[in-house]
């Protein structure tokens, strides 16, 4: 292995050692608290296209890596930031090696980093914009270069290009704006609906065209306010006087400017699969990617009411409109794996879909 | 919303026991405070006086008193409670509240379950309904049934279609009478067993899954419906060996996200069908190879692993349920650790953290080693560390077993497979043994069913002693350093100092950092103040407070014979008082299980092995300005001579008496000069470097006497030797005599009684806080010993002497703190045994009796208080009676002989406490659960020739109450020649019918009282009788006075009419 290091836009440096594809790259620098398991769902999700995640969890690729979990078939992260990289993995899933998949996938790891004095300068000073580099370049330079250097984060990469259709034999049928979203999000769907994949920017006509009965707003990365997301953020407006929408993750956040929210972004983010909202009495753990938040004092002018907030922090992580059939949630409702505990609320979404076409 | 109750009441969890620890004073004292702290009246009913539970700080009313429903209905009468807390004292307290429910007395008294219901607890607890459940909500479980006798097993068995099945009883705990069965024959015995341990005559036979995973949820669920996992955990050692014998990381280190969600809902499935509510432990077998599964267990309370949970996540547990149990939802209990969040998160842990039990094997060498389904370990430690090599370093040197981590382990190549196969305490360093002789980590796997991934981490270690050995450069020390090799290990293995080692590596800049566990991997600010060192980073997140004083505690390590829960007791105490004066209390300590590291007992917690380099390494960090060695028991007293060379010319003082001192009273011919200065009767003694010279100097002395190798730990390999042959014998198997390693010869004082005296004194001043007399003869270890309080059998001028005795000792070795005598008294005559200049086993058992906190006072004196400053001086008379009362492990651990000796053997004690003297006899032992016949039966004695005519008033009274007594022909002619009818029975060794054994085996004799003819071979005799004895729970007694005590027990149980009474006023009854 060779030498190498995390560089900060604040000038801050980590040494560690370098593992996965031979490269250098930078991205946005955030930290998960999940991480003993799931390292692969994660890298492998489009929604953390561009980051560089910190796993807080010191030994990660302990059960090594396996097709059965990807959530797409590429590394979309950055790079990931560990303490120790497991080179002897647990055999049972028959898996290969994490470093070794990542190098193939052409993604860049580091490791021996002390990834909780990382975490705690990240919990202090917000996300930042950080590279893994080699040894031996003149850090100087790659700190100045971080100031400009432009994270593509876009859902136009990781949007499906064509109209894709799924029939799962079920009786309703939803259409998907697909902004970036992962496997497991179809599967928890497939159990419930028949799904049409659209691309990002696909017209609502079009969509109402092939006859769905409601619309979904998929998970994808970076920002809702992201100049691409505009003609999104116009269709999504049209559909929620047409028909029930629901918005999950940055779909929710979609959905929000929409409907006229005003977002702002976290200091730091939720990221982690331990978030605690409180949905009807009952404390719900969901998994986490958000970066943005809807501003309080803009709900009442947009026509929403809150109907989840983080115990944590309070940040508002559900919401539904005071007449449309519309709802969001700051975060996908099948969790990291499918089986989260908020998954019912596709089940609700079909229940809305279907009093809504009584 | 929170429920209104005028007064609670919470169940401890009684003595120490295999199965059953430290714990539960852990989790009752945090229920405790927790119930306070929202404003109830509390009352604690415990028996056991060790812990800081029935400290009457911990409640409103504290009862020491016999755990049983009877007892406890009585103090809720008395109390007028109406809510009893069901979860808190472990399997003790689930049974007392299932009792109490089930016969009515809770609806009579108006009184509530608070937390886990009656129903809830049946399903859960009961196989069949247990099963139902499962079935109905559709979750997998072992095929299996329960059966109520060995032809029902059988049965069993050909449904399940093969064997091995696992054989589990109902109702008991840490599975005492499961086992696994290969065949017929051992289903039938391991059946028979476990029916008779079951409290409703029940046993599982089950489906086998041994070898698969063994994966632990801990889960948490409020009447909100909210549920959340606050840790799981993966045992590294597969199905098959209890969960209190694996070892077990946090969190689960190999198995997926899918998987690991497959199981985390189930968990709670489970809850939400059995309607738990608070915390509760789900156990799973799963299997890799697979992804199947089957639920095990459920235990529907706080329990050890709920313990360790907490103490791996930082999430209070005990506490939170306490809140669940009185009606809060987690979103409304605030998150004492970061301050800011609620309860209702799951944690995450940016750490691994192992625990590893601790065997007593070391005190039972005739044990049978072997891990099975069935617990035999006392105690466990708990490590953390930033890799598993970290972790489990860390945790295998804090084990208090003589080594530095993986060391290396004496095993024959042949007998390598075996051992991996069948585990034992040792596989561990079997399996290092393997890797360094070449065996491959794929095959160690398959012979152990570990993951190889943990083994293949084990040859890591290995791989670098390889490197140690080759050569020390500066990139081999960080190396070795940073996986978590400790001083000490690396100077073994490359031939240098330790010391040596640190400085070298300090010079380096290789220093420890300290994290913080903080519930949550650093997303959130936490306030906690609870840190583990690491070498795998820079920043250190411990922060020095220049403006106070710092004491360093060093705590007790793990629960093992010898060194149990009273230290962690005296340690508390330490905190607390230093606290009281304003310095900071700074604990390392390694046992998850205790008071003492709970996160909000000290101002700074640091988990940390109790080896010299890792308690240096904190004492600098903290830049503590003293340190105290007195109260963690041998572990901390043993560190205090190295600590204070390592510290010299630092501001670090050694507080209290010095290490000098400590020596004096320590080193044998040191002492034996102190003691002939001061003119103080020693049993004459001599030491023996070769058999010959031991030989003669016994014969000297004259036989009896008590033989020891010179370095001792709670008295191993303690014998009393009867005869030359018998001194050989001990010479050629128990110790090897050299002259590095001499043996002890002490002459044995028989009929002497044994006094244990506790002080405390300020160089100045002596206050005696207790004198306890023996029942046992001297030569029965004290920690064995049947005590009584203030002392029946010698004189008020003898306890003069005694108290004169005790103040010149302590002035003499200026002691400042605490210290324990050992004396016998013989005749008119008092020897000198052992001076300990050290909190003691007792310590916790006088303050309980007479409501002085020496420690407390100790500590402040350590600090430079003075015994004035407290009033105190001289020895106050109690007008009471306590009574301790200690609990074996025999049943437990077959091959160990039950009678007492100068090894300890005992893992617990209870205390019984009334105005009355055999009151108080019988409140211990029932306590103790000796269960004493009552209205009839037979008693069976048999006692020496000079407690013929000694033992004849106890004999009188139980023929006068009824009993049957049955005698062996000498005693029988002596009784029946005093007019005490007797039916004689015969020795085995005497071949005549009828014997001892088979009228024990028929049922005919409920109790024993034999003194043993104190003569070479003659122990050894009675041995099959007293394991019978075991089996069958007949209790024995030893001597005419514990004969005596009995009598008197068993009439006060006859009239039933003993009252409870609350520790505060006894204690009004001493002022």
């Amino acid at each position: 292995m060779t030498g190498g290091y995390l560089v900060l836009e604040n000038g801050t440096v980590f040494d560690g050692e370098l593992f996965g594809a031979d490269i250098e790259k930078a991205g946005e620098v955030v930290f998960s608290t999940g991480g003993v398991d799931g390292y692969q769902e994660m890298i492998t999700n489009p929604s953390n296209k561009g980051k560089i995640l910190v796993l807080t969890y010191p030994l990660v690729g302990n059960y090594g890596v396996s097709d059965q979990f990807n959530e797409s078939d590429r590394v979309h992260v950055s790079g990931i930031v560990v303490c120790e990289v497991c080179s002897e993995p647990s055999p049972y899933y028959n898996g290969a090696l994490l470093a070794d998949f990542m190098a193939e996938k052409g993604a860049v790891g580091i490791q021996g980093v002390d990834t909780r004095e990382l975490t705690l300068l990240l919990r202090k000073n917000g996300k930042m914009k950080g590279k893994i580099v080699k040894e031996g370049v003149d850090i100087d330079k790659v700190v100045k270069s971080l100031k400009d250097e432009a994270i593509d984060m876009s859902v136009k990469d990781v949007s499906p290009k064509q109209v894709t259709k799924i029939n799962n034999g079920k009786e309703v049928t939803v259409g998907v704006i697909d902004c970036g979203s992962g496997f497991g999000f179809y599967e928890a769907l497939a159990e419930r609906f028949n799904v049409i994949k659209f691309p990002y920017d696909t017209k609502a006509d079009a969509i109402l065209k092939e006859g769905v009965k409601g619309v979904i707003v998929s998970n994808g990365p970076g920002c809702p306010c992201d100049k691409c997301l505009e003609p999104t953020v116009e269709i999504v407006r049209e559909l929620t006087s047409k028909l029930p929408v629901m918005g999950v993750s940055l779909g929710s956040e979609i959905l929000a400017i929409a409907l006229g929210a005003k977002l702002e972004p976290m200091k730091l983010g939720h990221h982690g699969c331990n978030q605690p909202v409180k949905i009807n009495g009952r404390i719900c753990m969901t998994t986490q990617s958000q970066d943005y938040c809807i501003v309080p004092s803009s709900v009442e002018a947009a026509g929403i009411i809150i109907t989840q907030t983080n115990l944590n922090d309070e940040v508002i992580e559900g919401f539904a409109h005071k007449e449309k059939s519309v709802c969001g949630f700051e975060y996908n409702p099948e969790g990291g794996t499918g089986q989260g505990d908020t998954v019912f609320l596709y089940d609700d979404f079909l229940n809305l879909i279907k009093g809504a076409s009584q | 919303m929170k429920k209104d109750y005028k007064k609670v009441l919470v169940i401890g969890s009684g003595p120490i026991v295999i199965g059953q620890a430290a714990e539960f004073d852990f989790s009752g004292t945090q229920a405790c405070r927790s119930l306070r702290e929202e404003g109830y009246k509390t009352v604690l009913v415990n028996s056991n006086p060790a812990t800081i539970q029935t400290d009457t700080e911990t409640a409103d009313a504290v009862y020491i008193e016999p755990l049983n429903a009877e007892t406890v209905a009585k103090i809720i009468e008395k109390e007028g409670i109406d809510g009893v807390v069901s979860g808190m004292g472990g399997q003790t307290g689930l049974n007392i509240c299932s009792e109490l429910a089930e016969n009515g007395t809770l609806d009579r008294l108006n009184c509530e379950l608070i937390g886990t219901q009656p129903d809830a607890i049946a399903k859960s607890e009961d196989r069949e309904l247990f099963k139902e459940a499962m079935i109905k909500i559709g979750e997998p479980i072992p095929k299996s049934a329960s059966v109520n006798s060995i032809d029902e097993a059988l049965q069993a068995v050909r449904e399940i279609g093969t064997y091995p099945v696992l054989i589990r009883p109902a109702f008991t705990l840490g599975g005492t009478g499961g086992g696994i069965a290969y065949n017929e024959e051992e289903l039938k015995e391991i059946t028979a067993h476990g029916l008779a341990y079951s409290r409703i005559h029940q046993v599982l036979i089950e489906e086998s899954v041994l070898g698969w995973k063994e994966i632990e949820f801990e889960v948490m669920r409020d009447s909100n419906d909210s549920c959340i996992i606050i840790c799981n955990m993966e045992n590294i050692d597969p199905m098959g060996i209890h969960t209190g014998e694996s070892i077990v990381c946090a969190p689960i280190l190999t198995l997926s996200e899918k998987d690991v969600d497959k199981l985390r809902n189930s968990a709670i499935k489970v809850m939400r069908e059995l309607n738990i509510e608070g915390g509760c432990n789900v156990q799973f077998a799963f299997n890799p190879a697979n992804g199947d599964y089957r639920l095990i267990e459920v235990n529907p309370r706080v329990s050890r692993s709920s313990a360790l949970a907490s103490k791996a996540t930082g999430y209070p547990i005990a506490r939170v349920s306490m809140k669940i149990g009185l009606g809060y939802t987690l979103d409304e209990i605030p998150n004492k650790v970061t301050g800011t969040t609620m309860s209702a998160f799951e944690p995450s842990v940016d750490y691994v953290v192992l625990k590893i039990a601790r065997w007593p094997f070391d005190k039972f060498r005739t044990v049978d080693r072997h891990l099975g389904t069935q617990m035999k370990s006392t105690g466990e430690t708990m490590a953390i560390g930033r890799s598993f090599e970290e972790a489990l370093l860390k945790g295998l040197r804090s084990l208090e077993i003589g080594v530095n981590g993986l060391d290396r382990f004496d095993v024959l190549d042949k007998d390598i497979e075996g051992l991996l196969k069948n585990a034992t305490d040792q596989r561990i360093f079997v399996m290092g043994e393997a890797l360094r002789r070449g065996w491959t980590p794929e095959k160690i796997a398959e012979l152990s069913h570990w993951d190889v991934f943990f083994i293949r981490k084990l040859r890591n270690i290995i791989n670098m002693e390889y490197k140690i050995k080759a050569g020390l450069t500066p990139e081999v020390l960080k190396e070795a350093k940073l996986m978590g090799f400790s001083d000490e290990s690396i100077a073994e293995l490359c031939g240098g100092e330790p010391m040596d080692i640190r400085a070298a590596r300090k010079k380096q800049g290789l220093i420890p950092v300290y994290k913080m566990v903080d519930t949550c991997a650093g997303e959130f600010e936490a306030k906690t103040p609870y840190f583990y060192s690491t070498y795998k980073g820079k920043q250190s997140e411990s922060v020095k407070v220049e403006d106070k004083k710092k004491v360093v505690i060093v705590g007790g390590g793990p629960i093992r014979i010898g060194q149990g829960i009273e230290f962690d007791y005296c340690c508390v105490h330490g905190v607390m008082a230093l606290q009281e004066e304003g310095v900071d209390a700074v604990i390392v300590n390694n046992n998850p299980e205790t008071v003492s590291t709970d996160f909000d007992m000290s101002d700074r917690l640091y988990f940390e092995p109790l080896a010299l380099g890792d308690v240096l390494n904190v004492i600098e960090a903290e830049d503590a300005d003293g340190v105290i060695c007195q109260y963690g028991g041998q572990t901390s007293v043993n560190l205090a001579v190295d600590l204070e060379k390592a510290l010299k010319g630092t501001k670090t003082k050694i507080l209290g008496t010095t290490p000098d001192d400590m020596d004096v009273a320590e080193d044998r011919r040191r002492f034996s000069k102190l003691m002939d200065e001061l003119n103080i009767n020693q049993p004459a003694s001599g030491t023996g470097y070769s058999f010959e010279e031991a030989k003669q100097i016994a014969e000297e002395i004259g036989y009896p006497v008590i033989v020891r190798p010179s370095y001792v730990l709670g008295g191993r390999a303690m014998e009393i030797v009867y005869s030359t042959e018998d001194l050989r014998m001990y010479v050629e198997s128990a110790v090897k005599v050299s002259r590095n390693h001499p043996i002890l010869i002490d002459k044995y004082l028989t009929d002497a009684i044994e006094i244990d005296v506790d002080c405390v004194s300020d160089g100045e001043d002596v206050y005696v806080g207790g004198i306890l007399e023996h029942v046992e003869y001297a030569g029965c270890h004290s920690g064995d010993a049947t005590m009584v309080m203030p002392p029946k059998m010698i004189g008020q001028d003898t306890v003069e002497e005694i108290l004169d005795i005790t103040k010149r000792v302590a002035l003499a070795l200026h002691i400042k703190g605490l210290m324990n005598l050992q004396l016998a008294v013989k005749g008119k005559d008092i020897y000198m045994i052992e001076a300990n200049p050290r909190a003691s086993r007792t310590v916790p058992f006088i303050s309980k009796a007479t409501g002085i906190q020496m420690a407390k006072i100790a500590t402040k004196i350590m600090l430079g208080k003075k015994l004035k400053d407290f009033g105190l001086t001289g020895y106050k008379q109690l007008d009471h009676y306590a009574v301790k009362e200690v609990v074996f492990p025999f049943l437990k651990l077959p091959g160990v002989d039950s009678i007492l000796t100068p090894e300890m053997k005992s893992t617990g004690e209870v205390m019984g406490i009334d105005e009355d003297f055999y009151a108080a006899c019988y409140k211990a032992q029932v306590a103790a659960g000796c269960n004493y016949p009552v209205e009839s039966g037979g008693v069976y004695i048999t006692v020496n020739d000079n407690d013929k005519e000694r033992i004849l008033p106890s004999a009188q009274a139980l023929d006068e109450l009824g009993f049957t007594i049955y005698a062996t022909k000498g005693t029988a002619k002596y009784l029946i020649e005093n007019g005490v009818p007797a039916a004689t029975l015969y020795k085995v060794s005497e071949n005549m019918a009828p014997n001892a054994m088979s009228a024990m085996r028929e049922g005919r004799i409920q109790m024993i009282i034999n003194t043993p003819t104190q003569k070479s071979g003659a122990i050894r005799d009675g041995a099959a009788m007293r394991r019978l004895a075991v089996e069958l729970q007949i209790p024995i007694v030893t001597t005419v006075q514990g004969a005596e005590m009995t009598v008197g027990a068993i009439k006060v149980a006859r009239h039933g009419n003993t009252r409870v009474r609350s520790l505060t006023e006894f204690h009004r009854l001493v002022n």
